[in-house]
């Protein structure tokens, strides 16, 4: 046991020696954290500049027009104000979405005749798309609804008869877990518990390679220790600075980021003690395998991306080919990336966590049995690139 | 001179080809990235998003309401759960993402001219299904609020002619610009293609100026008197040459075997690209010089390169961001290319929308290389 500790008590040191190492430990996943809470900190998609094409100037056509103004939503910009000059603007990208209202819409739709109004957005970016879309949609209900009232009226009903009409079917939509579409509560968790994950393994995946590197591991194997106590001495700093970073990560989650966390407190503990545990097993087992920490560093770098997209965090499981969904399944992240949201976003309790803490901890065992049951022998992989000079051929002056 | 730098660019080839790890990563990184992404992507479009509906009325006006959300574009009605309760469960386990709920006398009120509710859930805690699938709905609520206005009206003895242009006499008509399906493949894969190969740009120039002045025979070239600023540039034109290369099969891939839609000539895209990997490469570079070792070059060159994509503006738009931020994201030469990119890709733009994207790239490439070159004399004492 002391033997142990004192493995962590010299892993602890060689953390706080390192600059970098000290920094990427302790510093980069809150500063990661800051960075992506400043870029998502609005998470609404409000104000969004339209161009209004109105040909008709009529009464009706300004209340259509007034029917956008009234949300949040949109921000009417007065001097694009023709057809042509929306185009250039939506192009530009002085505006994102456009109403265009004909010629004698009003004289149309008194005469009780058929009418159309375009309603156009910029999709080459389908987070303006599909949010225009949808308050276009919105608006354009609220609008039809209004105006059909208003045309009761004129017919000559009562305002209780026009309730009773156009209060016939109400469709009452709601949106659960997201009330307000807000995308900081979509995205920020899932992110957090990627820079948990790739943080953790930057960290850990040197410890060994380092050893290695210095021709010191073969100290660590010649000694006398169990390889269960010489694992958890090496890990021990990491697993627990890992956890205060979880820690540290949700509390930004919350505050900063402003994501509404509804999860049950043991249940997010219990999460994150397996999630480390596992994320420090496999940093180990990367760590006794890789040839060296430039490429441990080279390759864990290029998989972060991936690891996201493959998660199913934004482009549902559902439309990928089942392949990559398999392969997505092979890996913690995107088994706790879905977690984090059920249980943080969605406040679902234990009962619904059976089968990923199954998963987690099948994970965690077979990586604990992989990483005890590590090769003994010295090998020597390290393969330093030396350049020599430009000209070998050439006389040096020494 | 042409000589000498032809030999620095042999040579440095022949490292980079050495080092096993820089060359799978450069040789297969990119083409395995667009091969995932566009799998990921390969459906395209959210559609058949899965439905449930609770009917507590089963008459039939229900089932005739429940007709109208199988008829809709998106949703696909795959469960028929009993009461509320299991659908609060299937939505909470992510088996359905919209539950609709017909509540008891649906069918009674609508015939004896009373209101009804019908509740609509949709699961939003993921926004790509959420926003989709509330247009979807809404779509279909605004049918068939019509369909039932309508036929109040007649029943109250309105001409239908009349009844019908009450409620459909104004159609509004929707126009996508620039992407007309919707296609997410078409907005993501390319961009996220892209974003692994400029980590293998910010990898490749990590390792300029500390793989050699970090290991021992760098007193060797020293010692030899040779040019430091002409071995430099050879090896940053073998560099900027390779990275140019490995972008190709990027765009043949994504314009050529999938047929992306590309609006611009491809010669604007391939400069664009041109001058954003002399920027980012010439930011590696200023970090090769400033660290120790090469792990740490690797670290901190990425440590920019991972978070820069999701500050471009490229997927959350830089108008969405805080106004400061959204300002600031133009440092990075990312924001300039993947903003450019998005345009180019989808609106096109003529040789005047590309210039000062351009100019400004190539300034910071000035600029990052200018820096280097100081930090360089100032640590080797030349």
């Amino acid at each position: 046991m002391k033997r142990m500790l004192g493995i962590a008590h010299y892993e602890t040191l060689y953390i706080f020696k390192s600059r970098v190492l000290c920094f990427m430990v302790f510093l980069v996943p809150a500063l990661y954290a800051l960075f992506f809470g400043l870029v998502y900190y609005n998470g609404l998609i409000s104000n969004i500049p339209m161009a209004v094409v109105d040909q008709d100037h009529s009464a009706l056509s300004r209340e259509l027009i007034q029917s956008f103004r009234n949300q949040p939503y949109f921000r009417i910009v007065d001097d694009v104000n023709s057809y042509d000059g929306m185009k250039t603007a939506m192009r530009d990208g002085r505006v994102r979405a456009g109403i265009v209202i004909p010629q004698d819409f009003a004289k149309l739709v008194h005469q009780g005749q058929h009418t159309q109004i375009i309603t156009a957005y910029d999709a080459s970016n389908l987070i303006w798309g599909f949010n225009i879309r949808r308050m276009a949609n919105e608006v354009i209900n609220i609008f039809n609804q209004q105006h059909v009232a208003e045309y009761l009226i004129q017919s000559g009903m009562s305002p209780g008869e026009v309730a009773s009409v156009t209060n016939i079917l109400d469709c009452n939509l709601v949106p659960w877990y997201n009330f307000n579409y807000s995308y900081t509560t979509f995205i920020f968790i899932g992110i957090m518990m990627l820079v948990i994950h790739q943080v953790g393994l930057f960290s850990i995946s040197l410890t060994v390679t380092r050893e290695k590197e210095k021709n010191s591991w073969i100290q660590f194997l010649a000694a006398p220790i169990p390889a269960w106590q010489l694992v958890t001495g090496k890990c021990l700093p990491y697993f627990l600075a890992n956890f205060l970073n979880y820690t540290v990560l949700l509390v930004i989650c919350g505050t900063l980021a402003r994501v509404s966390l509804q999860g049950q407190v043991a249940l997010v503990i219990a999460l994150g003690l397996l999630y480390d545990v596992i994320i420090t097993l496999l940093g180990f087992l990367i760590s006794l395998y890789v040839t060296d920490s430039l490429q441990a560093t080279r390759y864990l770098m290029m998989i972060s991306f991936p690891l996201f997209f493959l998660s199913g965090l934004t482009w549902p499981q559902l439309y990928m080919p089942i392949s990559l969904v398999w392969l997505g399944r092979l890996l913690p992240s995107t088994w706790m990336m879905t977690a984090a949201r059920m249980v943080n976003v969605k406040g679902l309790g234990w009962s619904y966590m059976g089968g990923t803490f199954l998963v987690m901890s099948a994970m965690a065992a077979v990586l604990a049995v992989l990483v005890l049951n590590f090769p003994h022998q010295r090998r020597i992989h390290a393969r330093h690139v030396y350049p020599g000079p430009p000209f070998p051929d050439k006389e040096y002056h020494l | 001179m042409k000589t000498d730098i032809w030999t620095i660019m042999s040579r440095e080839v022949f490292y980079m080809w050495r080092d096993r790890g820089l060359r799978y990563i450069l040789l297969l990184g990119p083409l395995l990235g667009i091969l995932l992404f566009a799998g990921i992507y390969s459906s395209e479009t959210i559609k058949h998003i899965p439905t449930a509906v609770v009917d507590l009325d089963d008459s039939q006006s229900s089932l005739d309401l429940i007709k109208n959300f199988e008829n809709a574009d998106n949703l696909s009605i795959i469960s028929h759960p009993s009461s509320y309760k299991d659908l609060e469960e299937m939505i909470k386990e992510g088996r359905v993402v919209v539950g609709i709920v017909i509540p008891e006398d649906f069918g009674r009120n609508l015939n004896n001219l009373k209101g009804s509710r019908v509740l609509c859930i949709i699961d939003a805690s993921n926004y790509i299904y959420a926003t989709n699938a509330s247009n979807a709905v809404l779509g279909v609520t605004r049918t068939i609020s019509a369909q039932a206005g309508i036929k109040t009206l007649i029943a109250r003895g309105m001409e239908p002619g009349q009844a019908q242009n009450t409620y459909q006499g104004i159609e509004f008509v929707e126009q996508p610009w620039y992407n007309p399906t919707l296609n997410y493949a078409y907005f993501l894969v390319l961009g996220l293609a892209l974003n692994i190969w400029q980590y293998c740009c910010m990898l490749t120039a990590s390792m300029l100026v500390i793989g050699e002045t970090g290991v021992k025979s760098w007193l060797q070239v020293k010692a030899s008197g040779f040019s430091l600023s002409r071995l430099f540039v050879g090896k940053s034109l073998t560099h900027i040459l390779l990275l140019t290369i490995l972008v190709l099969p990027i765009y043949f891939l994504v314009f050529v075997i999938l047929k992306y839609p590309l609006a611009c000539s491809f010669g604007q895209l391939f400069l664009l690209t041109f001058f954003f990997i002399l920027a980012v490469h010439s930011i590696g570079t200023l970090v090769s010089s400033l660290v120790s070792n090469a792990v740490d070059a690797t670290r901190i060159g990425m440590m920019v390169a991972v978070p820069s994509f999701m500050v471009t503006g490229y997927t959350w738009p830089l108008e969405a961001m805080p106004a400061w931020l959204g300002k600031a994201a133009w440092i990075l030469p990312h924001t300039w290319f993947f903003q450019a990119l998005n345009y180019l890709t989808f609106k096109g733009g003529g040789w005047s929308f590309v210039w000062p994207y351009l100019l400004v790239l190539l300034l910071m490439a000035v600029l990052f290389y200018g820096l280097t070159a100081l930090v360089v004399r100032y640590k080797e004492g030349c």
